[in-house]
C-alpha cells in the first residue's frame, strides 16, 4: 500500500520456480531431438502466471510458447521473453495482422488455410496436429502435403504436436487425458495457502458456517481462513479437503464461503493469528498434495491449478538455477 | 465470428437494483461488489448501482475499497471494508474513507492508531467509520456475545474522544434454517441493544443478505445487503429469476470452432471455444447443456480451452454462437441452474469466470 511495503500475505499462491525449472529441464531433456521446444502457457499456464514462467522456460530449454488464445498473446509478449509465441486459435486469422506485427506465429489448424499462409510467404509456416479430440487440426495425410508445399516453398515447417508439446506436467499437475509431453517424477510447483485471520473458542454443538453443515464435538477453537471460492477453492471442498497448519492436517469444517473457511483446530492448539493454512503445496513437507485434493473432489489437478481466480496473489518461491 | 464473451447487461443491473431497492424499502440496499462483483465487474456494477441510488457499496476487502475510491467513487457513497489480513494497518483506509466493518478489539486499536496518524499528518477530518460485526451463530468473522460488551465499551470511547463515529451493528446470518435465521435475529437484537446502551447511538442495523433479505421483512432492519440478486441469480430454491422479478445480468457466448466425427462417443459432436481454462466447471459435462439457436446441446466434455458438445443430428456448423447460460429467454439455460445442476450456486460460476473471458458491457444484450 502507500508505505510502499508489499502488502501482507491475506491470499497466496507461491510458485516453486525451482522445482519449474527442475521440470522443464527434465520435460526437454524427454523430447525427441528433433522436436521443437514448446511449452503451452494458456491458460495463465495453468494458473501459474505465464508471464513469470515464460523467461524461466527460455531459459531451461524451451523456445516456442504456445497459447490457445487470441486474448493471451498480449500479456506474453509483453513478458518479452526469449520465446517465439505460437497462437492456436482458431480464431486467429481474423487477427492475423497484428499477431504478425507482435512477432506472433499462427499455428493453422486446417489446410487450406495452411497452404493460403504459404502462398501468402509465411515462413516458418506453423502448424497444429490433429489429437483426435477438441478442435481439429492438420491430419497426418494432410502433414505431408504441407511438408512438399513448404519445402518447394522454401519455408520452415513449424509442427504443433500436442504429444509432445511441455504441459501441465512440468507445472506439477495432472490434466487428465488431454494429450501433452508426459514427465516422470514432476515436482510439485503451486503452493496455496492463506493466514488465520481470526481465532475463536467456542463450545461442543455449535454450528460451523453457512447451513451449519459441521457441528464442533467439544469445546474447541476455530479458526478462520481467508480463502474462498472467489479465489478458486471449491465451495464442494468444505467437510473434504484438508488444510495443514503447523504439524496439523485437519478437514476442512463446513462450507468454504465465497471468502473465507474455518479450521476446527481443537482447544489445545498452539495457532495464532497470521499461521500459515496450506491447501495444497509440497507433499514432502507434509502439506496436502493437490493430486488427493483433485481427487476427492472428482477432478484433476490441472483444473484445481487453472481456476484459481486473479484474486490471490502469485509470488515467486525458490531460485531459478 | 466473435469470441467468447462474458456479456453484462447493465440494463437489467440496474432494472434489479430499482427492484430490489422498491423491495426492501424503508431499509436501504448495500451493493456487495466483494470479488469484483462475483465476476461481474466492480467497477461496472458501482457506477450502474450509483446511477440507480446506492449510497452503499460493500467492497469485503481494503483492496477492492480502495479501488472503488481510486475509479471515482465519491465519499458520499459509503465503502464497508471487513476481511483483512493479520495485522492489516488501516491508514490508507481512513485517508479514502472507507467504512471498517470491526470484529475485534485488536482491530479497533489499529484504525484508532491510523486515525491518530492521519491526523497528525495533516488530515484533521480524519475519523474511523466503524461498522461493529456481532458472531450470531455463522462462528467465522464477528465479536462472540462475550467479547461483545467489551468492544462497543472501546468503541463508545473511541467515539467520546472523537476518533471514530459507530455507523453501523451487524452480522452475517447462517441461513441454515428459518429458526436458527430467526434466533440469529434475537441475539443481533441483544447486541444492538447492549451497543446503544454503551452509548453508541448513530448505529443503523444490516444482518440480512440476498436470501433473508428479499423473502422475510422482519431481517431487513436498516439496511440489507445484496450480491447474487442484483446479478439476478436466485439465492434461495425452487424460483426462478422472473418469478422473483430479477434479470440475469451475465450471458456467456462463445464461437462453434469445430465440429467432428468423435469415435469414442459414436457420433457427432461440436467444438465450442470455452473451457475450464475460462472457469468452467469439469463437473459441467453430463450435466448442463450449449443453446444454440433455441436448440440445447449437451455437454459431453470440458477441456481447458473448449467444450465437446453432442450433436447427434449434425446441425451445429462452424462460426455460430452458442449461449452457455443467459437469461433464459432464448431457451438457454440460467447460471442458477447450471448451478442447481452441478451442485453448487451461480453465484461460484460467475464469479469465477476468470480474466481470460473478456467482459462487454453493454446496456441490453440481444442473444
Amino acid at each position: 500500500m502507500t508505505t510502499g511495503e508489499a502488502a501482507p500475505a491475506f491470499r497466496e499462491v507461491a510458485i516453486d520456480v525451482s522445482a519449474l525449472a527442475r521440470n522443464v529441464e527434465r520435460a526437454v531433456a524427454a523430447l525427441p531431438s528433433d522436436a521443437p521446444r514448446i511449452i503451452d502457457l494458456g491458460a495463465d499456464a495453468f494458473g501459474c502466471g505465464a508471464q513469470r514462467v515464460a523467461p524461466i522456460a527460455a531459459t531451461h530449454g524451451c523456445t516456442h510458447a504456445l497459447v490457445p488464445r487470441v486474448t493471451e498473446v498480449l500479456a506474453l509478449v509483453a513478458a518479452n521473453a526469449s520465446l517465439t509465441v505460437v497462437c492456436a486459435d482458431p480464431l486467429g486469422d481474423a487477427a492475423a495482422t497484428e499477431l504478425a506485427d507482435a512477432g506472433v506465429l499462427i499455428a493453422h489448424r486446417s489446410l487450406a488455410g495452411a497452404q493460403n499462409a504459404l502462398s501468402e510467404g509465411a515462413n516458418p509456416l506453423a502448424v497444429v496436429l490433429d489429437s483426435g479430440r477438441g478442435t481439429p487440426g492438420i491430419t497426418r495425410g494432410e502433414l505431408s502435403v504441407l511438408r512438399s508445399a513448404a519445402s518447394d516453398a522454401g519455408s520452415e515447417l513449424l509442427v504443433v504436436d500436442p504429444a509432445l508439446v511441455l504441459g501441465a506436467a512440468v507445472f506439477g499437475l495432472d490434466a487428465g487425458d488431454a494429450p501433452s509431453l508426459p514427465l516422470n517424477e514432476a515436482e510439485p510447483v503451486m503452493t496455496l495457502w492463506a493466514p488465520v485471520v481470526g481465532l475463536k473458542s467456542v463450545g461442543a454443538d455449535e454450528g460451523v458456517s453457512y447451513g451449519y453443515r459441521y457441528r464442533t464435538s467439544d469445546s474447541t477453537t476455530l479458526a478462520l481462513v481467508s480463502l474462498g471460492y472467489a479465489d478458486g477453492l471449491d465451495r464442494a471442498a468444505g467437510n473434504t479437503l484438508d488444510a495443514r497448519v503447523g504439524n496439523m492436517t485437519r478437514t476442512i469444517a463446513g462450507r468454504v464461503a465465497m471468502d473465507a473457511f474455518v479450521l476446527d483446530v481443537g482447544a489445545d492448539a498452539s495457532v495464532t493469528v497470521g499461521d500459515r493454512v496450506v491447501v495444497w503445496g509440497d507433499a514432502r513437507t507434509g502439506a496436502p498434495d493437490i493430486a488427493d485434493a483433485a481427487r476427492r473432489l472428482g477432478t484433476h489437478s490441472a483444473e484445481l491449478a487453472t481456476r484459481l481466480t486473479a484474486r490471490p496473489r502469485r509470488s515467486a518461491v525458490g531460485e531459478p538455477s | 465470428m466473435p469470441g467468447l464473451r462474458a456479456h453484462i447487461s447493465t440494463g437489467a443491473l440496474g432494472r434489479n437494483i430499482d427492484h430490489l431497492r422498491a423491495t426492501v424499502s424503508p431499509a436501504r440496499l448495500m451493493v456487495v461488489v466483494k470479488a469484483d462483483a462475483y465476476g461481474h465487474g466492480a467497477l461496472t456494477v458501482a457506477r450502474v448501482a450509483q446511477q440507480h441510488g446506492i449510497t452503499d457499496l460493500g467492497a469485503l476487502d481494503l483492496a477492492t475499497a480502495l479501488r472503488l475510491r481510486a475509479a471515482g467513487v465519491p465519499p458520499e457513497v459509503r465503502v464497508l471494508a471487513w476481511l483483512y489480513a493479520p495485522e492489516q494497518q488501516f491508514d490508507e483506509a481512513i485517508a479514502a474513507r472507507i467504512d471498517l466493518g470491526i470484529s475485534r478489539l485488536s482491530e479497533l486499536e489499529r484504525a484508532l492508531d491510523a486515525t491518530r496518524r492521519r491526523r497528525a499528518a495533516g488530515d484533521h477530518d480524519a475519523v474511523a467509520h466503524l461498522h461493529l460485526k456481532l458472531d450470531t451463530g455463522l462462528r467465522r468473522n464477528g465479536a462472540t456475545a462475550e467479547e461483545w460488551p467489551a468492544l462497543v465499551d472501546a468503541v463508545a470511547r473511541a467515539e467520546a474522544d472523537g476518533l471514530a463515529v459507530a455507523r453501523g451493528v451487524w452480522t452475517h446470518i447462517a441461513e441454515a434454517s428459518e429458526d436458527d435465521d430467526t434466533e440469529a435475529l434475537r441475539r443481533f437484537e441483544r447486541g444492538v441493544e447492549l451497543a446503544r446502551a454503551a452509548g453508541l447511538t448513530r448505529i443503523e442495523r444490516h444482518l440480512a443478505a440476498s436470501s433473508a433479505g428479499l423473502r422475510r421483512a422482519d431481517v431487513r432492519l436498516d439496511m440489507v445487503r445484496m450480491g447474487g440478486h442484483c446479478w439476478g441469480i436466485p439465492s434461495f430454491d425452487g424460483v426462478t429469476p422472473r418469478d422473483i422479478g430479477l434479470e440475469p445480468v451475465m450471458t456467456l457466448t462463445a464461437p462453434v470452432v469445430g465440429v467432428r466425427s468423435d469415435d469414442a462417443r459414436a457420433g457427432r459432436v461440436g467444438i465450442v471455444q470455452a473451457g475450464y481454462g475460462d472457469g468452467i466447471p469439469r463437473l459441467a459435462a453430463g450435466l448442463v447443456s450449449v443453446t444454440v439457436d433455441g436448440v440445447r446441446f449437451p455437454i459431453v466434455d470440458v477441456d481447458r480451452d473448449e467444450l465437446t458438445v453432442a450433436d447427434p443430428d449434425a446441425l451445429l456448423t462452424v462460426g455460430q454462437t452458442a449461449t452457455l447460460f443467459g437469461t433464459g429467454a432464448h431457451g438457454e439455460q440460467t447460471v442458477r441452474e447450471w448451478g442447481d445442476a452441478i451442485g453448487t450456486l451461480g453465484d461460484e460460476i460467475t464469479a469465477r469466470i476468470l480474466p481470460r473471458v473478456p467482459r462487454a458491457v453493454g446496456d441490453e444484450f440481444v442473444g
